[in-house]
């Protein structure tokens, strides 16, 4: 089976300015994203990421290369099985949210009773059903940023394509936004997951690449990306100083030293999101 | 086509659910409505044409500004909204959206119009009631046609559309609402001088040649005025609709050709 999107040596500068100054947002990047995985594009501002996805969309056209969408160039057919979310996405402010999801549908050639079914399920999926016949203009930022994710794959694609999804979202919504992600992945759809927000990535992609000023910068396996060299976590389950000197002491006599000893912890994110979930 | 259609029908419900494009309407609304008491001079068996002047002048006035204020702020909005890149993303296409937006000013043109006439009517009613015993002696054998005033706010929303048109492409090659704006309305000047000058007799040029390919000839339209009064030329509504098919096709495609080569 053909990579789901390959994208071959792909250059895009735009010009600007009466003068037609260039600026080289993308620089001859080649990658591949495969059926089923969740692929991490990372990379600070201005790295070329949103481009490149507008490139992959036929938003954009390239100044050169390749991309390729299930083997193919991009045709209407293609488009049917790709859902997209826009970086700080708008929607129509003067629909509900189910209007709204349900005009997506339709335009991607459902028929009114399956979209009406297939939006519901989406709404109830990114957790806006509650919230589906307030105007979109009402929405708050991560409404809307849910809202964007419902329209992405309420046609039910094969190739999810998501910019900044978690931007803008306070650490619950993000989290949330991890587990629609997660979800879709064992649904066993493809995501190019572009984000600035490491944490998200590195809880869902096997495979990342990594862009800075139009070029990738590093591109594998996260875990072989990760993993250091001659070190191991362990994690033991007790605080008592006693027995972790012992521990500490065996371990050297076998000629292994201890880099560090500490007390384990949650991260912020995670207790932030317990307490305010106790305070419900 | 399902994508034009659809993509129409929110176009519709956006200039529905808008402010602005409701007001212009009311207002020509109630002039039509206020045209029988604008009339303070006893026009005597005028007053009938009266009415009418101020119906068709509404739909031809407010017609207009609504034809291109509602084009160039429903497609401008997609564009300034970002929406335009969600749409686009779907299995739309550039003609489709370019088509779609049009198609759905038409329709609100449509619907003014359709009310416009409505209103006009029932005024011309009302003022022949008016006339009481002395109706034969005050209309002057000037018997009216409603269904004639029906056909002549088609030839004028035919019009509107030829001008929509015009302001949908201008709205594809332009980056700013505001200067869509002033365009559009510089380009219904300019076809209005046409007319104008076509009208005293100007000698044609290459220039005034291309302007009146370039500018919907408004004479086209503006004959069928008679049928408020006469009966209705079948001739007459065909050559209207085959010209005003011809011209708004041809600047859609236009305008989609020249949006196909947009980027976002
Ligand atoms: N329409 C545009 N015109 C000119 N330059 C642009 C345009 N869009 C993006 N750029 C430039 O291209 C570079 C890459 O932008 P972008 O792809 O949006 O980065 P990212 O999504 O990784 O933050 C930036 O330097 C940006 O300023
Ligand atoms: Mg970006």
């Amino acid at each position: 089976m053909p990579p789901v999107i390959e994208i071959k040596n792909l250059k895009k500068h735009y010009r600007y300015g009466i003068r037609g100054m260039a600026v080289q947002a993308v620089d001859g990047i080649s990658m591949s994203v495969d059926e089923g995985e969740v692929f991490g594009m990372l990379g600070p501002n201005g790295a070329g990421k949103s481009t490149t996805i507008k490139i992959i969309l036929g938003l954009l056209r390239q100044s050169s290369g390749e991309c390729l969408i299930f083997g193919e160039k991009l045709s209407r057919d293609s488009r049917r099985l790709m859902g997209y979310l826009p970086e700080s996405p708008y929607f129509y402010k003067f629909l509900s949210g189910f209007e709204l999801v349900k005009f997506y549908a339709r335009l991607c050639g459902m028929g009114e009773k399956e979209a009406k079914t297939a939006t519901m399920k989406a709404l109830n999926l990114v957790g806006l059903g509650d919230a589906a016949n307030r105007q979109v203009g009402l929405y708050s930022k991560g409404m809307v940023q849910r809202a964007g994710i419902a329209q992405a794959v309420v046609h039910n694609p094969r190739l999810v394509i998501l910019d900044e999804p978690a931007s803008g979202l306070d650490p619950i919504g993000a989290a949330d936004m991890v587990d629609i992600i997660a979800r879709l992945k064992r649904e066993g759809k493809t995501v190019l997951l572009c984000s600035h927000m490491m944490s998200e990535v590195e809880k869902l992609c096997t495979r990342a690449a990594i862009l800075n000023r139009g070029k990738i910068a590093a591109m594998g396996m996260l875990d072989e990306m990760l993993a250091q060299k001659d070190a191991t976590d362990m994690e033991f389950e007790t605080d008592d100083a006693e027995k972790l000197a012992q521990i500490r002491d065996f371990a050297a006599s076998r000629g292994v030293s201890t880099l560090k000893t500490e007390r384990a912890k949650i991260s912020l994110d995670e207790f932030f999101r317990k307490t305010v979930e106790k305070s419900k | 086509m399902n994508g034009i259609l659809l993509i129409a029908q929110n176009t519709f419900r956006e200039a529905i659910r808008q402010k602005l494009i409701l007001l212009v309407g009311l207002i020509a609304l109630l002039l039509v409505f206020a045209s029988k008491y604008l009339l303070k001079l006893d026009l005597g068996h005028e007053q009938l044409r009266f009415v009418f002047d101020f119906g068709s002048g509404a739909l031809d006035f407010f017609g207009a500004i609504i034809a291109i204020v509602a084009t160039c702020q429903l497609f401008h909005s997609e564009l300034e909204n970002k929406t335009v890149i969600t749409l686009l993303s779907k299995p739309v296409g550039r003609l489709g959206f370019v088509f779609g937006k049009f198609v759905g000013t038409a329709a609100v043109l449509a619907l003014f119009s359709l009310i416009i006439a409505a209103a006009t009517c029932l005024m011309l009613f009302i003022t022949y009631l008016g006339f009481g015993e002395a109706a034969e002696r005050l209309s002057a054998g000037l018997e009216t046609n409603y269904a004639g005033v029906f056909a002549y706010a088609f030839m004028q929303w035919l019009k509107l559309c030829a001008i929509a048109a015009l302001a949908a492409f201008i709205c594809s090659l332009s980056r700013s609402l505001l200067f869509s704006v002033i365009i559009s309305f510089m380009a219904l000047s300019a076809s209005m001088m046409v007319a104008a000058s076509d009208w005293l007799g100007a000698k044609a040029n290459l220039g005034t040649q291309i302007a009146v390919i370039a500018f919907p000839d408004f004479q086209v339209f503006r004959v069928a005025e008679v049928f408020a009064f006469a009966p209705v030329s079948a001739q007459v509504m065909l050559v209207g609709t085959a010209y005003s098919a011809i011209y708004m096709a041809t600047f859609c495609l236009l305008g989609a050709w020249v949006f196909s080569r947009r980027e976002f």
